[in-house]
């Protein structure tokens, strides 16, 4: 609560006419959003897109359960799904009237890329390393970022860093 | 188009034809329009006598009272109140800061040929005058918020007719909680849990909706009392300039 002498912001904020949806939320609560959007089934964000990807490949029941920590998460992941993740949070970045926080998409692009680099060995983008490493560098200063991401993205940086990235084509 | 406002509103009819209605007559038509204009704008001069004049609650109800009687009534203030020439709360308050001036040197000159008591100096009552004439911002925000309070018993009412009671709920929790009664925020792992939402986006959409039906119902309520919406959306900036600057007043209950 602001003190007695300074001004008071909220009631001049709930007048505000337009609603920027990536700014509804509060900073401190963008972790909490992140932990919501890993526990989200693919199938509920992308749909058919996801049944087209795992259906040769996956039990039924598997289908259902599989959400963007599993994929991003896990030790061997579908390339294809990561690259769908990709292009999800890509979608997001580039629509400037998203519901999605950009930090959020943010943090599911370059942790698809990055989980492509280290557990796939592949290259899921046609961009430079160095931006990629910067957008990672980027991703990991955020400090409310959970641990297991944390670790795919710093192990990312770590090899792009070490100049070790001539793996597979995009 | 969002359904017209309830009729129980404090915010009744368009303003300028309702001044017009007060034509100083006995008429049914004409005492409904002042009684509904005087419901609308009295609290805030109430506020504004109180916290800007320090007036105790008694003093300053007796106080309009007497302004009622006095402009509104006597000389006819509605009457000449005119679109053209400025916003009619200005109108209005320039009138009570002049009641206000009228009643201080009348108790000045009281006292200063009292049958008993000290003799004020000049210097005394000049000051005191002037401080009486000084513009305030006090009436405006209590106006303000008078706009704002009413915006959102419209959204109350249309989220109701809609039956869409999660968005009240939701703005509620996360707006008007924070704002009016010093609460935090509903977090949001906590609405996620409380309105089922399956993915962030559902959450933010439920927000913005919430957001953006008060913003509408914002509009509405100030379009009112003011003509065109390039008015609506003046008045607004200008509200919310006065209310950013304003430093904390206790709020009332709403």
């Amino acid at each position: 609560m602001p003190d007695a002498g300074q001004p008071d912001r909220s009631w001049a904020e709930i007048m505000e006419l337009n609603i920027e949806p990536r700014r509804v939320w509060q900073g401190h609560e963008l972790a909490d959003i992140l932990s919501h959007q890993l526990a989200v089934p693919l199938e509920l964000e992308m749909g058919h897109r996801t049944l087209g990807v795992v259906e040769p490949t996956s039990p039924p029941d598997r289908l259902h359960l599989m959400t963007f920590a599993d994929v991003l998460h896990n030790s061997d992941p579908l390339l294809q799904l990561l690259r769908l993740i990709k292009e999800f949070a890509k979608g997001h970045l580039a629509d400037s009237h998203s519901l999605l926080p950009k930090e959020i998409a943010s943090i599911l692009y370059f942790t698809a890329i990055a989980a492509a680099l280290v557990r796939n060995g592949q290259r899921i983008t046609s961009r430079p390393d160095q931006v990629i490493a910067e957008g990672i560098r980027w991703t990991l200063s955020l400090s409310w970022i959970d641990e297991r991401t944390r670790a795919v993205l710093q192990e990312a940086a770590d090899k792009l860093q070490a100049g070790g990235n001539k793996l597979g084509g995009v | 188009m969002a359904s017209q406002p309830p009729t129980n509103s404090s915010f009744p009819s368009t303003d300028w034809t309702e001044l017009s209605r007060v034509d100083g007559t006995a008429s049914q038509d004409a005492q409904q329009a002042l009684s509904s204009v005087l419901n609308r704008y009295l609290p805030a001069l109430r506020a504004y006598l109180m916290r800007q004049r320090h007036l105790s609650a008694d003093h300053a109800d007796e106080l309009l009272q007497g302004f009622v009687v006095s402009r509104i009534l006597e000389r006819q203030l509605m009457a000449r109140a005119d679109p053209q020439r400025g916003r009619f709360r200005s109108l209005l308050l320039i009138s009570l800061n002049r009641y206000l001036i009228n009643h201080v040197r009348d108790e000045k000159r009281a006292k200063r040929y009292p049958k008993f008591g000290h003799l004020q100096s000049l210097e005394e009552a000049s000051e005191t005058l002037a401080d009486a004439a000084q513009p305030s911002d006090i009436f405006d925000i209590a106006w303000a918020r008078e706009v704002i309070v009413e915006a959102m018993r419209r959204m109350h009412a249309e989220c109701e007719v809609r039956g869409r009671s999660d968005l009240w709920a939701l703005f509620d929790g996360r707006v008007i909680g924070p704002t009016i009664r010093a609460e935090a925020p509903l977090p949001y792992a906590q609405l996620v849990q409380q309105y089922s939402f399956r993915t962030p986006v559902e959450a933010t959409n439920a927000l913005v909706t919430a957001k953006r039906l008060f913003a509408r119902m914002l509009c509405q309520t100030v379009a009112q009392y003011e003509r065109t919406d390039a008015d609506v959306e003046d008045e607004i900036r200008d509200l919310q300039a006065i209310l950013a600057k304003s430093r904390k007043i206790p709020s009332e209950p709403v």
